[in-house]
């Protein structure tokens, strides 16, 4: 768990984080978003301390961050940023072995540890492990950037647009990767990102910041729902604000009993209704049949369900 | 860094230098037919005073002890002014440097003189002071040129300073620095040669005193020298540089 009190933090006297209260849980994935300059990288540089606060403690379950050791407190949380920071003078295995050499594991077990990533990463050990950062596509890269900041078994992970710069496809893979990697491994993540769509689909809860001070922290639902004010209305898209409420919620959820013939038009139950809409849309049909991954028909979804939204 | 299959090849360039020097240092006395027609009136055609052998270790010596000393010295000033704690003295030691390197070598050995005397020790301290900048200069730009977002991970990561340094600063930087300590190396290896005229015994003596008894066959012979010797420690440096950067 992780708790901010009162936190600000100042540089030539102008703050860029002000009188930021904030708990974190663990286990969650708060995802910070907010306009360029906000102070998001700085609250995560604050957190593992590659800055001071000016003013306010940091608590890491219960401890006062500053108290601690900085490059043993560091260890502890895995750190990926945009531009991935991989030093270009080591090999792929190398980078993504650093911590665990810092932490001073057996070299068999580092050596195990890097395989178990690269392959959790969909980047085989054969044809990568030995390659230099320069050698990698952006995507790959970011993937390593990410492995590497897991690498050390870290119980909280801070991620600086880690996603950043990458095509839309690359984008949603990798962030698929990262909710099925949080299924297994439960670590307590801090993500920033400027991206809101990304934002809404990986947090638990998010934090919305505008000029270095927290405007609202919430789940995506009810930030969507009841913004704080008009700066979280409009950063959340406005006329869009239906549909990214319908991409976060599940065809499974709002579905009805299958009675009669199947709708000759289908849909998964882990789609979203964005997606659900889209393809009533695309066949101009008010229904849809529902099926599960082997395909087995389970429900259906006329629009009324979808306006509906999901059942209690 | 990686290895290339034939290790060897690189090398041959300096290698081959190095024996034309080699071959220079005790064949020149040999070539006494060839000089006689640059200079048909000398009395004699080969410089007398010293075996180029003695010359030429007498040089080495020279340059050694300067080189070595400017390059310990800008490595550690250039390191030091670069971490957070020696930032305030980065303009100084930069200003420092710079001014070491605008003063013309003849004028620093004519200053040094009245302190330390004739001989070795002031051609030492005038081409320590000039070789220092190179170095200085290329370890500041290799440093401070690094990527920042790889010096920011290396720190988020829980990489103590010292790590940091010796594991990514100084690795990474290595190519530039290096060829800053090419520099030095090449230009004190040609500026030593001037330490002839305050006394030290150096590849220079030919040239000087060929040029005070107009005997054109000495000074020849001592260019020619010093020439080969840079020329060998120049493409030595070549091949490592390309070894470092090439992976
Ligand atoms: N080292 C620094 N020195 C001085 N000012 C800084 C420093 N780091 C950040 N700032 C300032 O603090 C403010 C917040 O910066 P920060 O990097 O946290 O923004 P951000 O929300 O991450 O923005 P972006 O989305 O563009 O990455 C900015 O106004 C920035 O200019
Ligand atoms: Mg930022």
């Amino acid at each position: 768990m992780i708790e901010l009190d009162g936190v600000s933090r100042l540089f030539d006297g102008v703050p860029a984080v002000e009188g930021m209260s904030l708990r974190i849980e663990r286990g969650e994935i708060c995802v910070i978003v907010g306009t360029s300059g906000c102070g998001k990288s700085t609250t995560l540089k604050l957190l593992n301390r590659l800055l001071a606060c000016s003013s306010g403690t940091i608590r890491i379950d219960g401890q006062d961050i500053a108290e601690l050791d900085a490059e043993r407190l560091r260890r502890r949380m895995g750190y990926a940023i945009q531009h991935t920071g991989l030093f270009p003078h080591w090999t792929v295995a190398r980078n993504i072995g650093v911590v665990p050499r810092l932490l001073e594991w057996p070299a068999p077990r580092i050596e195990a540890r890097v395989r178990e990533l690269l392959e959790l990463f969909g980047l085989p050990y054969a044809s990568f492990a030995d390659k230099f950062p320069s050698q990698l596509s952006g995507g790959q890269a970011q993937r390593v950037g990410v492995a590497r900041a897991l690498a050390g078994d870290p119980e909280i992970l801070l991620m600086d647009e880690p996603f950043g710069a990458l095509d839309p496809i690359t984008r949603e893979s990798l962030q698929n990767e990262l909710l099925r990697i949080q299924a297994r491994i439960h670590k307590t993540i801090v993500f920033v990102t400027h991206d809101l769509d990304e934002a809404l689909k990986l947090a638990s809860r998010i934090v919305v910041m505008d000029r270095g001070r927290i405007v609202q922290h919430d789940t995506p639902s009810r930030l969507l729902e009841q913004p704080a004010n008009a700066f979280v209305e409009n950063l959340f898209g406005q006329g869009e604000r239906g549909l990214k409420r319908a991409s976060l919620q599940r065809v499974g959820a709002c579905m009805l009993p299958l009675q009669g013939a199947a709708p000759a038009v289908s849909v998964g139950a882990e789609d979203s209704l964005r997606q659900a809409l889209s393809l009533m849309l695309w066949h101009r049909t008010g229904e849809l049949c529902v099926r599960d991954a082997e395909g087995r028909a389970l429900g259906v979804l006329p629009i009324g369900a979808v306006l509906q939204g999901p059942r209690a | 860094m990686s290895r290339r299959p034939s290790a060897l090849r690189p090398w041959l360039a300096p290698l081959g230098w190095l024996l034309l020097l080699l071959a220079a240092v005790f064949w020149l006395g040999e070539l006494e037919a060839l000089f006689r027609a640059l200079e048909p009136s000398a009395r004699t055609l080969i410089y007398p005073r010293a075996s180029f052998a003695r010359l030429l270790l007498n040089h080495l010596a020279i340059v050694a002890a300067a080189a070595l000393l400017a390059v310990s010295l800008g490595l550690a000033a250039g390191i030091l002014v670069t971490r957070t704690w020696g930032r305030d003295f980065l303009p100084l030691v930069s200003q420092v440097a710079a001014i070491g390197q605008t003063f013309p070598p003849v004028a620093v050995l004519a200053l040094a003189v009245p302190l330390l005397g004739f001989g070795s020790l002031p051609t030492v301290f005038a081409l320590l002071l000039y070789g220092l900048l190179p170095v200085l200069r290329n370890t500041l730009a290799g440093l401070q040129g690094l990527p920042a977002e790889v010096l920011e991970a290396a720190r988020g990561i829980g990489m103590a300073p010292l790590r940091v340094l010796l594991e990514v600063e100084l690795p990474l930087a290595a190519p530039v620095i290096l060829a800053g300590i090419r520099t030095t190396l090449t230009v004190t290896i040609a500026t030593a040669a001037i330490g002839s005229t305050i006394g030290a015994s150096t590849l220079g003596d030919p040239v000087i005193a060929g040029l005070v008894n107009g005997n054109s066959a000495y000074v020849l012979q001592g260019a020619l020298l010093i020439g080969l010797l840079a020329i060998s420690v120049d493409s030595g440096f070549d091949c490592l540089q390309r070894l470092i950067t090439v992976r």
